[in-house]
């Protein structure tokens, strides 16, 4: 009998204009992991994203969701509403909605236009929408603008937003980009206190960050997945040194 | 439930429904034509314009301002709407064209009889529009078919932002060329105009005659001056087609047309021909006035009522004159009504959830994406429902102004629409009724006193607006206050709002 996995990715391969993206990659992943990826630049981290959302559809392979639920035939949409959410990498949320209304659009539910028409906002959602602004420390921010929001607190926002809509899967570009140390930490906490409930998969390139949530890295180099383990065999790994950190080393000297 | 309308929004509405909708009105029809208070029919017609071109203008705002989809083709569906109810319009002629045949004169001059012999001339799709409710129903239907399969099609492909813009401005560029073609039905570049009736006409229908063969036989007989005289004026051609009618609907059809082309040529009465017919005191009065065209054609028929009380069927209502003051007043309410029903319709979408999704699109249409709307078929709904809003718009703008051609449909009759949401102020729903106001009346002031300068007048006003007011005239007193403060700031010596600082500090980042 085969294990479960929430995610199954198998010999994808991306080509941009001549351009190996992705190149036969082989992803695995449990249900309640908390996955760390990290790579170079260029590496194919958001690439990989933009592949199990639905954003881009791979050229040859498999990216299965669950139990084999094809990923590649579906649009963002669609894949979004079979429980996974992403965060973008800059903080996209709704600028001119209030942080309230920002999580409102985001809870579960039907997404028909119809629905969005007629619907009102019942008790149950307005507790919800507690629950998850108390979650990501923005209840008090609730009636201000998103647009008005500390570049820190929009992430949380996103992720909040992420959160409402209660994905099995959650995929993070880089949630501690541009935020200061304590925000970082603060993430790092939410991060690891989300994992179990949801699968999460953080794309990140802060290694202190990476050491404070990570349990399992994978390290992707041109579209391939170079190595998998904890942070100290992936630290130690010789490959590794040579393709990401060396150079990091190196670049610093 | 949710109050929708805030309550200086109340105010302002029935304050401006109170002056537009009774005062105006009423100052046309009780102030006589000579007192000062009073507004000319002329005027009023000019306003009721304006009021169609403010439902166009919050057709585009829906699309522009609330979804960030700049269309620069809103103008197609106003003139959908307009050619649907100008075909009504058209059809309702009653013989009072130049040729005083039963199809409208652009038909008779591009040969159509030839074209469309089975019909008489009439193209075959044109033949429901007699019809006000089918052509109600197409002002509703078509633009909103024609919204859908171009909406479907860009929405799909995901086309956005400046290709979208250019695509809906090909688009009506496209249409226009099409119906500028005299092959295309439509009237060519001379479009559809002439309108005479409204709501019905005074022409014989089917059925008013009571006993088509017997007044047929009246008529020939000659016996009475009148009798003698529309008989010699019938056209032999429907005379022989009487003669040698198969059965009785045949002969009651070139009856008909007969006795319509008399009716529609010229006055009929003469002292003479009416002696011993006993006419009503109102007919006489009429007479006295001796009308002509649309008011001529019901004047005519009821005196032939009058003078053949047993023959013909009396009907106490003949429609209305596309160009009486009473039918332009009811016109420009209407108009007023419309605009006020789309305000409201406008405020409540964009209340609802779906408002917000609307505005989410705008504002980061990847993120709703990835939030499982398929943001797709929201985009193509606002799209379809702008489309009929500015159509609606455009069927009572016809009427209004009595003529509806495919430059109504060009380019930059779209752009000038855009003008007016961006100047009035786009994002909410009073900047964009403003605007439309606003330009079109300093548009009929500029283009007759300096008719050269205008396109540089209001290319200039474009420009100003979107460098130093971009939110148009609605967020002026908010630009006034915000400059008012930073003087204020600039006086006690203190900082800029920190958190508008915050805001400004996030780092630009690469996607």
């Amino acid at each position: 009998m085969t294990k479960e996995f929430i995610l199954t990715v198998e010999g994808v391969t991306k080509t941009f204009d001549g351009f190996r993206a992705i190149s036969d990659l082989n992803f695995y992943m449990d249900v309640g992991e908390l996955r760390v990826i990290i790579g170079p630049n260029g590496a194919g981290k958001t690439s990989f994203l933009d592949l199990v959302t639905g954003r881009t559809k791979p050229d040859i392979g498999k990216i299965e969701f669950g139990k084999g639920t094809d990923l590649t035939r579906l649009n963002e949409y669609q894949i979004n509403r079979l429980g996974i959410g992403r965060k973008f990498q800059t903080p996209s949320v709704y600028v001119d909605h209030t942080v309230r209304e920002n999580v409102l659009l985001s809870l579960q539910g039907s997404r028909s236009v119809w629905s969005t028409l007629f619907s009102r906002v019942t008790s149950e959602q307005d507790d919800r929408i507690q629950e998850v602004l108390e979650t990501i420390g923005l209840a008090d921010k609730a009636a201000s603008k998103a647009g008005l929001l500390a570049h820190g607190q929009k992430q949380w926002l996103e992720i909040g937003m992420l959160l409402a809509q209660d994905p099995k899967l959650l995929l993070v570009d880089e949630p501690a980009a541009g935020m200061t140390d304590e925000e970082t930490a603060k993430t790092g906490e939410l991060l690891i206190r989300l994992a179990g409930k949801h699968s999460i998969v953080v794309i990140e390139h802060d290694m202190v960050f990476v050491r404070q949530i990570a349990r399992k890295v994978t390290v992707l180099h041109q579209g391939h997945v170079l190595c998998e383990g904890s942070v100290d065999e992936v630290q130690n790994d010789e490959r590794v040194i040579e393709v990401y950190l060396g150079r990091k080393k190196k670049e610093k000297t | 439930m949710i109050r929708i309308l805030s309550r200086r929004e109340t105010v302002l509405l029935l304050l401006a429904s109170a002056v537009g909708l009774v005062l105006l009105p009423c100052l046309n029809a009780f102030v006589p034509t000579d007192g000062a208070l009073h507004v000319s029919t002329f005027s009023l017609s000019l306003y009721g314009k304006y009021l169609t071109y403010a439902v166009l203008a919050l057709g585009v705002n829906l699309l522009w301002g609330y979804t960030g989809l700049l269309s620069l083709g809103q103008c197609l569906f106003f003139s959908l709407g307009g050619y649907c109810l100008g075909m009504y319009l058209m059809m309702n002629i009653s013989r009072l064209g130049q040729y005083h045949e039963a199809i409208p004169d652009f038909m008779v001059f591009l040969e159509f009889p030839a074209r469309f012999p089975a019909t008489g001339g009439l193209p075959p799709h044109w033949i429901p529009f007699k019809h006000l409710w089918f052509a109600v129903l197409m002002v509703l239907v078509v633009p909103a078919v024609v919204a859908y399969v171009f909406g479907f099609l860009a929405f799909r492909s995901r086309v956005k932002g400046v290709y979208f813009s250019i695509l809906s401005q090909a688009l009506t560029y496209a249409a226009c060329l099409m119906f500028f073609r005299n092959d295309f039905t439509f009237g060519g570049n001379n479009g559809l105009t002439d309108f005479k009736f409204l709501l019905g006409t005074p022409a014989l229908d089917a059925g008013d005659i009571r006993d088509p063969a017997a007044f047929a036989a009246r008529l020939k007989a000659g016996e009475g001056e009148l009798d003698k005289y529309l008989w010699t004026q019938i056209p032999a051609a429907e005379q022989a087609k009487l003669a040698a009618a198969a059965d009785g609907r045949a002969a009651e059809a070139a009856l008909l047309d007969g006795l319509n082309r008399v009716i529609a040529t010229g006055p009929i009465h003469e002292t003479a021909r009416f002696k011993g017919v006993a006419l009503s005191d109102a007919t006489v009065r009429t007479l006295a006035q001796s009308p002509r065209d649309a008011a001529m054609l019901k004047l005519n028929r009821r005196l032939l009522e009058e003078a053949f009380p047993d023959d013909l069927r009396k009907r106490s209502f003949t429609g209305f004159v596309v160009n009486a003051p009473a039918t332009k007043r009811a016109l420009y309410i209407a108009s007023g009504i419309l605009l006020l029903l789309t305000y409201l319709f406008c405020r409540w979408l964009t209340s609802t959830k779906f408002g917000l999704v609307q505005r989410a699109v705008r504002d980061s249409e990847n993120r709703v994406l990835f939030s499982g709307y398929a943001t797709p078929d929201f985009k193509l709904f606002v799209f379809v429902v702008a489309a009929i809003l500015s159509s609606l718009g455009g069927a009572l703008f016809v009427p209004q102004v009595g003529i509806i051609n495919p430059s109504e449909m060009g380019a930059d009759k779209s752009i000038e629409a855009v003008i007016w949401v961006a100047v009035g102020g786009r994002g909410n729903l009073l900047g964009p009724v403003l605007g439309a106001i606003g330009i079109n009346s300093l548009k009929s002031y500029a283009t007759h006193s300096f008719a050269e300068q205008w396109p540089y007048i209001l290319g200039s006003l474009f420009v100003f607006v979107t460098l130093f007011m971009p939110k148009g005239i609605v967020g002026l007193p908010g630009q006034l206050k915000e400059l008012q403060a930073k003087f204020a700031r600039r006086r006690t010596g203190k900082s800029a709002d920190p958190t508008a600082a915050a805001t400004q500090l996030e780092p630009a980042r690469k996607e």
